[in-house]
């Protein structure tokens, strides 16, 4: 990316001015992955000096200021708690520390990211977004809008709440991006499936009613996978072929599933 | 625009574009030890440290780290030998590429961890490629510095 200047702003609101003033102005992250873009922005907005690089515990969930960077995330004491460690596990395989200490949750979730393998298992543990103008939004709501945002995120709320999580990132190595990763979470009340890397962004699928009181779990676990790939479509790309991704959806959500249920016994 | 740096300890106002990265900063100003990979940042070999954090230079703008202290191994001379001491016993070393940026990675763990085992090692060093060996002895050597250097 070719960037003709910086700015530094005197506030949030300042921010999202600044950031509204021309389509040629960029709101940053970390920017990480600012080397893969071809664009030339006229202005870059950076917020590292606004403090929304901070982790607050609450009773009922733990909110994640939008500059916290990745590798803050997985040594917090609070994340790894989260769905029995499920977003660190996820957390801790995307590329490498040096990475991690650059890359922000709020340039990932802001970029809405195909490969991404941190947008998957926030879906899944129902995380909230909040912005400077729009405030309050589900993440689920900000993936399915085709609309640009443009507004500043301020931060990502994760719901404390008693979750088992399985997470399984599909890669050639460990360094490439996924060919598919698989999220399941189960609270107490629903059992989520999300695929990201389908290739395109994460998409969710509640399976519930499938599994919940069901006798033959088997079954139950069979028709909750033909369920998810009934439901979430799954394409082709350099990386893998449609039916490759399929294979690897129906092993690994079963995989999931049965581990999810396992662990609740 | 002006940037203060503090770079291995030396505070420094340099000169830099809005879109210029810390690892052509840094060469510019003839810190050679930073190497230029894939310059993707996928391969490590351009690993800094900043404010103690293993970073890769390759992918920070230069203009984000006002006030910020940045060290390569020119800045770690001491520790960097103890490691290297330990790499060369090994026969971890070859045609030495990556070493500034594995050395750097290695001493941050030293600082992070409490006896970290031979996975979290594995986990720590995955994005500091090397095209020479098969990380066994590199692993060795680390575990060895870590263990017996604390």
């Amino acid at each position: 990316m070719k960037i003709a200047s910086l700015y530094h702003p005197k506030d949030v609101n300042d921010a999202l001015r600044v950031s509204r003033e021309s389509k040629d102005t960029v709101v940053f992250g970390g920017g990480a992955w600012l080397k893969l873009s071809p664009r030339r922005v006229e202005r870059a907005v950076l917020l590292d000096t606004l403090n929304l690089a901070e982790i607050r515990v609450h009773d009922d969930a733990v909110v994640i200021g939008a500059m916290c960077t990745l590798r803050s995330m997985e040594t917090h004491e609070a994340i790894l708690d989260i769905g029995q460690g499920i977003l660190v596990d996820a957390l801790e395989q995307i590329m490498g520390v040096g990475l991690r200490n650059i890359a922000t949750i709020g340039g990932s979730v802001m970029g809405k990211y195909g490969f991404s393998d941190i947008l998957p298992v926030l879906l899944a543990l129902e995380a909230s977004l909040t912005f400077a103008e729009a405030k309050e939004m589900s993440l689920e709501s900000f993936m399915a809008s085709k609309k640009r945002m443009n507004d500043v995120l301020l931060e990502v709320s994760i719901p404390r709440k008693k979750a088992i999580g399985y997470f399984k990132k599909v890669a050639t190595t460990p360094l490439d991006f996924s060919l598919l990763n698989v999220t399941v979470v189960k609270t107490d009340t629903r059992i989520t499936v999300v695929l990201g890397s389908r290739p395109g962004g994460a998409m969710g699928h509640d399976v519930t009613e499938y599994i919940n009181g069901a006798n033959d779990i088997d079954k139950a676990v069979k028709r909750a996978v033909e369920s998810v790939l009934e439901a979430i479509p799954l394409g082709q790309n350099v990386r893998a072929t449609k039916a490759y991704r399929e294979q690897l959806a129906k092993t690994y959500v079963r995989r999931g599933l049965l581990e999810v249920m396992r662990d609740e016994s | 625009m002006k940037v203060k740096l503090l770079i291995n300890q030396r505070p420094r106002v340099v000169d830099v574009e809005p879109d210029e990265y810390l690892l052509d900063t840094l060469r510019r100003h003839d810190v050679l030890s930073v190497k230029r990979g894939c310059d993707a940042a996928s391969c490590g070999v351009c690993t800094v440290l900043i404010d103690g954090k293993p970073t890769l230079s390759c992918s920070v703008l230069s203009a984000r780290l006002e006030g910020k202290a940045i060290t390569t191994v020119e800045g770690e001379r001491e520790e960097v030998t103890r490691f290297y001491t330990y790499f060369g016993d090994e026969g971890a070393d070859q045609c030495g590429f990556c070493n500034p940026g594995l050395a750097l990675t290695a001493i941050s763990m030293k600082r992070t961890f409490d006896n970290p085992s031979e996975d979290d090692i594995r986990r720590y060093i995955v994005a500091n490629l090397c095209r020479c060996s098969g990380y066994v002895a590199q692993v060795r050597a680390i575990k060895r510095y870590l263990e017996e250097s604390s």
